[in-house]
């Protein structure tokens, strides 16, 4: 065998072993729950997450539907005891955040914006720096947290507001969602994109997941290495909570 | 096949049922204001610590429906002995627990009073001694108020210390409320370690665990050494 034959036999060896190794990562990736996908978040017979965008839902005694802003979410301290939060234009402001780490959790933000087509919600979420208050319900606020004694929690998500939806305008209930929420942070470490990605997938549905792999937002604990945005089977979970 | 599949359904729902029934049976009665033996302005402090800060209530009458708000906590890693970050280490039995509602009257926490069975770090400042009694706090938990009526304040995914068992516990001072938070705790049975926190049960499942499912006794001595 001529020395250029055996060259080009090498380079066919080299291609066929590419087409087995690295094809495969170009098809649809194969999501296991409890490997590489979160479990869905699911709290009496309701997912635990907002509604599509578009969707009506009746909050405050009437019917309300997000408007383009999708999720506004507002930073915020936290009000003096007996108070409520402390917003801008609400008597407060956003000093408990360096700017550095609101850009962090910006980015965390502008993350699930990205998927908002791929994750069926179709939901942007939108920084303001006024109150909320009044322009409820369809937000998210940001404050420290307070708690002493929550000892070496990362961050907590509450759950703040739920409402009915209507889903085909038959005047009917369909199911719950959450509508508000209040995200309370207490990490100040480099990890606060991971960490806002997160809690985020709390609001859109998804669970811890502490035997899954690093691929996943919903891993914990968080450490570094958790991804910055959601992965191809975050995506594909938020999908089933959003048809 | 059908009417087998709905049979265990009912009784496998009917058992929850019964399950959650004496969880809540069991549920303490808030502490009627004569009773309290804490000083009322440490009473006062502790409920301050615990407002909720909203315009919303977090009490939620049991049995949980939707359309309450509950909170979901996540922790960070820690090491498996996070000595470093605790004032105060302890080998102690839960021997009571006590909700109280928060000054907003919009929460709940919980006192657990801990009877000491082995000191092995304290602060200076407090008697940590074997048979001396701490207080631990906390929020939320499960009440029954005055009227009969059951609330709860959910905190999904804490680790929350039971009455009758015994912990190692990592624990930090708070001044002002003089009571103890606790940054950790492991389950002792049968004078071994159970792993109670995300991040040990991964270690412990991944067999990166030194302490997990070993006697309380190594622990300790590690810890004793590094004090």
């Amino acid at each position: 065998m001529s020395r250029t034959n055996r060259i080009y036999r090498r380079i066919a060896t080299v291609q066929i072993c590419s087409m087995l190794f690295l094809a495969p990562q170009s098809v649809a990736q194969t999501c296991t729950e409890g490997t590489n996908q979160p479990p869905r978040f699911i709290v009496s017979g309701s997912y635990v997450a907002f509604p599509k965008y578009g969707t009506r839902a009746w909050f405050g005694g009437q019917w309300v539907t997000m408007d383009s802003s999708g999720v506004r979410y507002v930073y915020c301290d936290a009000g003096p005891s007996g108070q409520s939060l402390y917003c801008p234009t609400n008597g407060g402001g956003d000093y408990g955040f360096t700017g550095t780490q609101k850009s962090a959790m910006n980015t965390g933000f502008a993350n699930w914006t990205s998927a908002k087509t791929a994750n069926g919600s179709n939901l942007s979420f939108t920084q303001v720096t006024t109150s909320v208050y009044g322009l409820s319900p369809f937000a998210i606020e940001i404050r420290r947290m307070l708690d002493v004694t929550m000892g070496t929690a990362a961050a907590r998500v509450i759950t703040s507001g739920w409402a009915s939806m209507d889903y085909n305008n038959d005047g009917t209930h369909d199911e719950y969602r959450i509508v508000d929420a209040i995200i309370e942070v207490a990490y100040s470490t480099s990890l606060m994109t991971e960490m806002m990605v997160h809690e985020v997938g709390h609001v859109m549905g998804l669970e811890n997941c502490a035997g899954c792999n690093s691929t996943t937002i919903m891993k914990v604990p968080l450490l570094s290495g958790n991804p910055q945005a959601p992965s191809a089977c975050d995506t594909t979970q938020v999908l089933t909570m959003f048809p | 096949m059908l009417r087998r599949s709905v049979s265990f359904l009912c009784v496998a729902s009917s058992l929850l049922l019964a399950q959650q029934n004496s969880q809540d049976n069991g549920a303490p009665s808030l502490l009627a204001p004569e009773a309290d033996t804490v000083k009322q302005y440490v009473r006062e402090a502790r409920s301050k610590a615990f407002d909720v800060r909203a315009s919303f209530s977090m009490l939620e009458p049991v049995p949980g429906r939707v359309g309450n708000p509950f909170v979901i906590v996540d922790f960070k890693e820690q090491p498996e002995l996070p000595h470093e970050e605790a004032d105060t280490i302890v080998i102690g039995e839960v021997t009571r627990v006590q909700p109280f509602l928060s000054s907003d009257r919009k929460g709940l926490y919980n006192e657990y009073m801990v009877k000491i069975l082995d000191s092995i770090k304290a602060r200076a400042s407090e008697v940590i001694v074997p048979g001396y009694t701490l207080t631990l706090v906390r929020q939320g938990g499960t009440a029954r108020l005055p009227d009969g009526r059951l609330v709860k304040h959910n905190i999904m995914h804490d680790v929350t210390p039971a009455v009758g068992q015994q912990y190692l516990m990592f624990l930090k001072y708070l001044p002002g409320l003089e009571a103890f938070a606790y940054n950790k705790l492991w389950l002792i049975q049968e004078g071994k370690l159970k792993a109670l926190y995300t991040d040990d049960l991964n270690r412990a499942r991944n067999g990166q665990s030194k302490y997990a499912d070993q006697p309380v006794s190594e622990a300790s001595s590690v810890l004793k050494i590094q004090r």
